[in-house]
């Protein structure tokens, strides 16, 4: 945070898990970039999959409602396409999920864009994103490691 | 000052520079304790066009490069 503070950004508390804790900084706001970390919600449901995907959906569905009511002007939804069933993973399947559901609201006055990464850079990008070695338990690791071998066998 | 702007009327340079002025854009990064919201942030503070807020959970948070949980 420092690093950033140091380039001026201005840097703000509050909670995606809590829409109060940042909703009255959105009324001065023109854009809006949302992320998050999946891997963060996966540590605070203890390495459990769903329950991480439903949260992480949960709360960025409640950031961009809390957005739209504030009067942001824009949007800037961060996503992954999902996969077959087939190839489930759940890293990807929350994101798009998110995805799917703005893609199919009706919005007020909001422009909004989904960056997502295509279909094509799959491959590259989660095999160097998900080393073999992490700081996660050793429940969770296994998952993962599942969850790269189903995308390189894609 | 307030005089000074009245003499100065349509001429006075802030109110020129006030209206002549690009609009900066206020924008807000949700996930800058990762290391993709923060390279957003960086990026846009950088370009000078935008005025850059970033959410953080932990105000103590420091960024750690090379482990998984800073990719989201």
């Amino acid at each position: 945070m420092i690093v950033l503070k140091k380039q001026q950004v201005r840097t703000l508390q509050g909670s995606l898990a809590d829409p109060r804790s940042y909703s009255h900084y959105l009324k001065d706001i023109d854009v809006v970039y949302l992320d998050a970390n999946f891997w963060h919600y996966l540590d605070m449901a203890d390495g459990d999959f769903e329950q991480a995907g439903q949260q992480y959906f949960e709360e960025k569905i409640a950031c961009v409602n809390a957005c739209e009511a504030a009067g942001v002007k824009q949007m800037i939804y961060m996503a992954l396409d999902n996969f077959p069933e087939n190839k489930y993973v759940p890293h990807f399947h929350a994101k798009a999920k998110g995805m799917f559901r703005l893609r199919g609201r009706r919005w007020a006055d909001i422009q909004w864009s989904i960056i997502s990464v295509q279909r094509n850079c799959r491959q590259r990008c989660c095999t160097r994103h998900m080393p073999t070695t992490t700081s996660y338990t050793s429940t969770t690791l296994p998952k993962i490691q599942q969850a790269t071998i189903q995308i390189d066998s894609s | 000052m307030a005089a000074l702007d009245r003499l100065l009327g349509p001429l006075n340079p802030n109110k020129v520079a006030q209206t002549t002025a690009p609009t900066t854009i206020r924008v807000l990064v949700f996930g800058a304790s990762d290391r993709q919201g923060k390279s957003v942030a960086e990026f846009l503070i950088r370009g000078g066009k935008y005025i850059v807020s970033a959410i953080f959970e932990d105000m103590d948070h420091e960024f750690q490069d090379g482990i998984l949980t800073t990719v989201g």
